[in-house]
């Protein structure tokens, strides 16, 4: 699917305005806040996947600096709140742009990075160094390395790092 | 905001700082919590009961929510209401819920775990809560309810009916969950 920025805009623009309360929510509140988003038609998932390429453009433009936290990661303790608020940051950054109506052209070759640092972010939901304490779909450390070192290497694969396109 | 912004759950940026006690019954020894071994800490949260989700033979437990604290933001809890910070669930995030409580950290207390099960009951009974039926997330096989609009999953596993995990998947995610009815790659198998 082609990027098509102008159709972008127009979509933010006549999608229903949604109240959106930003402070600590009641039951009933809650209920209220999904409530008052009615159920997507076409037009909404048409808006996710432009919201979806302009997301994962931000994430891929970023993919140096992911790339160095996760080989921190990789080469040290599994410590991955660094890499894991970069990523919520990103998310936020790309919301807010929509919010205020500012686009950016994705790059083609972003298409799937922001899928490939998702599934990454999600493995250390099944992460528990602990074996006594483990359950059958949560990982070791060992495990868990292994699998972020496979994305790593997909990543790097799919996605080089600017002086890398270069060449 | 502007119409069709893209909609964050309320509290889900992050939190100040605030600290109380369990309410649990966990308590500290000399050397903290770290003597206490997960099943007592695990005991001690099975001791709220589970919530039905109407209409269906799915139970939200107490323990999932416990452990999944971190993603509460997300369905509109704010830690601070309930004596924990935005720091403590980053840590249990990064260590998990039993190494956090172990390494001294503030447990979530039975009147933050009970609202969050009655915020994952009250996900689930939703109207516009859409039934995905079994799918795969992170490799197991769930039962799956999502709200479209906000990108809220909330899933139950299939063997035991009970939750699993919920929370807000990116665009990317949400789009490739609509695509090919799957959430995270079941790496590990």
């Amino acid at each position: 699917m082609q990027y098509n920025k102008r159709k972008h805009l127009k979509l933010l623009k006549s999608s229903p305005k949604l109240e959106s309360p930003r402070t600590s929510l009641t039951d009933e509140e809650f209920v209220k806040f999904l409530d008052s988003m009615p159920i997507p038609e076409e037009n909404f998932f048409e808006l996710e996947k432009y919201s979806a390429m302009m997301i994962s453009h931000l994430h891929w433009e970023n993919r140096e600096h992911y790339f160095e936290l996760i080989e921190k990661l990789l080469n040290g303790p599994m410590h991955f709140l660094e890499l894991r608020k970069k990523y919520q940051a990103i998310n936020d950054a790309g919301e807010s742009l929509e919010a205020n109506l500012i686009l950016l052209e994705p790059d083609a070759k972003s298409k799937g990075f922001g899928l490939l640092i998702g599934d990454l972010i999600m493995l250390f939901d099944r992460y528990c160094p602990d074996p006594s304490l483990r359950e059958s779909h949560e990982l070791s450390e060992e495990e868990l390395r292994d699998l972020v070192q496979k994305i790593f290497i997909e990543m790097k694969e799919r996605y080089p790092e600017n002086s890398k396109e270069n060449v | 905001m502007p119409k069709g912004a893209d909609q964050r759950p309320p509290y889900a940026g992050g939190y100040g700082s605030s600290n109380s006690g369990s309410s649990l019954g966990l308590t500290y020894t000399n050397d903290g919590f770290n003597e206490l071994s997960q099943t007592t800490i695990q005991n001690a949260y099975s001791q709220i009961p589970n919530l039905s989700v109407e209409g269906t033979n799915q139970q939200v437990t107490a323990w999932s929510a416990a452990k999944h604290i971190h993603h509460s933001p997300d369905f509109g809890l704010d830690p601070t209401k309930y004596g924990m910070t935005q720091k403590d669930l980053d840590s249990i995030a990064k260590n998990g819920l039993i190494n956090h409580i172990r390494d001294g950290g503030t447990p979530p207390n039975d009147d933050y775990v009970k609202a969050f099960q009655q915020r994952w009951k009250r996900f689930a009974e939703h109207k516009d809560v859409r039934e995905c039926g079994i799918q795969t997330v992170m490799g197991e096989q769930c039962y799956v309810v999502k709200h479209d609009r906000t990108r809220i999953f909330l899933a139950f596993k299939v063997d035991s009916r009970e939750s699993y995990t919920g929370y807000q998947l990116n665009p990317d995610q949400s789009r490739n969950h609509n695509k090919n009815s799957t959430i995270g790659k079941n790496y590990k198998n």
